[in-house]
């Protein structure tokens, strides 16, 4: 007699729903049903963030809504997880309800914690969410001479390489109109980049883009009434528009001592993705890489990985592999060219070589976005 | 305006600095560049290159000026993107075990389907209500039915995901 497993997505963003997908795809609805637990209505690509805040690109293009994007056969729950009892098997829900499953896959996202640094709210901009990216897009339009810092605060930001290429693509837009204002760009490491393969890049386009490069300052606090950033080291640096990505926080409910408690990423495999010894309980997504606290952040290969995991389990389908932290990143470097790297947990990235196909692909990046990735397909 | 000899050398010494970075290419891969003229003289030695290049002349406008400006056009290029991605939906549903199979039995039997269509629409009947309720008895016109029933429902719940405006 087959038993139906039940697999239980929880997270809505696109680790979340690539996974749904994937799993949906790889398993038959007698093998396995999959439920995607969510509160979220749409889905931002959060890679065009630069591109929406530089008005290169129409915003709509970028969000389509969470239901449309779940292929048939993924049952889609509103509502959002309070707690996780791994123990039992169980989920508790915010409506009251309760889930039992077989397979779970943690994606929750991160949470906003602006309270962590003192003078960010109201006052930093960034280019995370669909919001903040049109805000800054207004912000940079009213702007007509002034400093910009581009700050970024630590690797584990989601979308880190974002930063850079809002920093040198503005830079050249502000070139060709022959702005006033100037660019500045504050990294916390000891270069430009937390990756010593591309920091040295990064620098070397900064200095040919006349991008002020500052290192080793890490944003503790924001004074607004100066409009000034504020280093561990009592450094500061005025501004007229700041861009940092926000203080973020895993989602409360990781917090149980069954699951992370306070160790973290000492309970998370990074070689299975799973989380402490239960191997019925993934995590990936941004979660995973704010606690792996490296720049391992792919969902693709961590949805891929996953979900070809359980399916093993389920129909023996797949090879037994190990998760090998695979990542493959592209940035715009300017107005018509654009780099893409890649680097495992061993294999570090070769220094970039910049290319307008890159940039072609960056800026389509979302169509595949949507229509491939988080389809399960690719 | 002539080009005086100056700036003539300049050119030809830029180009020779292109050849070598060129040559330079070549040997430092080596193996590469081997298996390329490989892949060349085979796609000679069968024909495709002539056959490429006569589709070529039939297809392309002469101005290379013009072949420029439609292959970089953001439209173009955002419409081949577009397609492109729709390669994954297709691949999706033909490859999935269940409709894999229901494509098959429908294109393997498309020829009968015309058929019969095509002869039904040009040979129509008029369907009386007694008429109907004895087809709604044949067994291969209730699984016909239903399942057209089905496919529009099915549609009905597809279409009502795609956003609107």
């Amino acid at each position: 007699m087959v038993v139906t497993k039940n697999i239980v997505v929880v997270g809505d963003g696109a680790a979340g729903i690539m996974t749904a997908n994937k799993l949906r795809y790889l398993n038959s609805e007698k093998d396995a049903r999959v439920t995607l637990i969510g509160n979220n209505v749409k889905n931002f690509c959060r890679s065009d963030g630069p591109q929406i805040a530089l008005r290169m690109k129409k915003f709509t293009e970028s969000v389509k809504p969470v239901n449309f994007l779940l292929n048939n056969g993924v049952d889609f729950v509103r509502d959002e997880v309070t707690q996780v009892r791994p123990k039992n098997r169980l989920l508790y829900l915010k409506s009251g309800k309760k889930y039992d499953y077989d397979y779970l896959v943690l994606a929750p996202g991160l949470a906003d914690a602006p309270e962590k640094l003192a003078g960010y709210e109201g006052e930093a901009k960034h280019i995370l969410d669909m919001q903040h990216a049109l805000e800054l897009g207004k912000t940079l339009e009213n702007l007509t001479e002034g400093t910009v810092i581009v700050a970024t605060n630590g690797a584990s930001a989601p979308n880190l390489m974002g930063f850079f290429e809002l920093a040198l693509v503005y830079t050249e837009q502000l070139a060709n109109i022959k702005s006033k204002i100037q660019v500045k760009f504050v990294s916390p490491d000891k270069g430009a980049f937390p990756i010593q393969e591309l920091s040295a890049f990064f620098a070397e386009k900064f200095k040919s883009a006349d991008i002020e490069l500052l290192t080793d300052f890490k944003v503790t606090s924001i004074n607004q009434k100066n409009k000034e950033i504020v280093s561990a080291e009592n450094k500061t640096l005025n501004y007229d528009v700041l861009v940092l990505p926000p203080p973020l926080n895993t989602r409360d409910f990781l917090a149980n001592d069954d699951l992370l408690g306070n160790a973290g990423s000492k309970n998370i495999n990074k070689s299975r993705l799973t989380v402490k010894d239960y191997d019925d309980v993934y995590i990936s997504g941004d979660a995973f890489d704010f606690l792996a606290e490296e720049l391992s952040g792919s969902f693709v290969t961590q949805s891929r990985f996953i979900s070809h995991r359980i399916s093993s389990d389920i129909n023996s389908s797949f090879d037994y592999q190990q998760y090998t932290g695979s990542v493959t990143l592209s940035a715009m470097t300017g107005l018509s060219k654009g780099i893409t790297v890649s680097y495992t947990y061993e294999k570090r990235p070769k220094a970039p070589a910049e290319s307008t196909a890159d940039f072609r692909f960056k800026k389509h990046y979302s169509d595949f976005y949507f229509s491939s990735l988080l389809r399960g397909i690719i | 305006m002539d080009k005086t000899d100056n700036e003539q050398k300049a050119e030809m010494n830029e180009d020779n600095d292109v050849v070598e970075e060129l040559l330079k290419f070549f040997l430092e891969n080596r193996d590469l560049s081997l298996q390329f003229l490989d892949l060349l003289k085979s796609l000679k030695d069968s024909g495709a290159i002539e056959d490429i290049a006569a589709l070529a002349r039939a297809v392309m406008p002469s101005s290379s000026a013009l072949v420029k400006e439609i292959g970089s056009s953001e439209e173009i290029i955002s419409s081949i993107s577009r397609f492109g991605n729709l390669v994954p939906s297709i691949l999706y549903a033909a490859s999935m075990e269940n409709s894999s199979d229901t494509i098959k039995a429908i294109l393997y039997n498309s020829d009968s389907i015309l058929k019969s269509m095509v002869s039904g629409a040009k040979n129509p009947e008029q369907f009386s209500l007694f008429k109907l309720l004895a087809l709604l008895k044949d067994k291969e016109f209730t699984k016909g039915l239903t399942a057209m029933v089905n496919l529009i429902t099915a549609l009905g719940k597809a279409l009502a995901k795609v956003p609107g405006d």
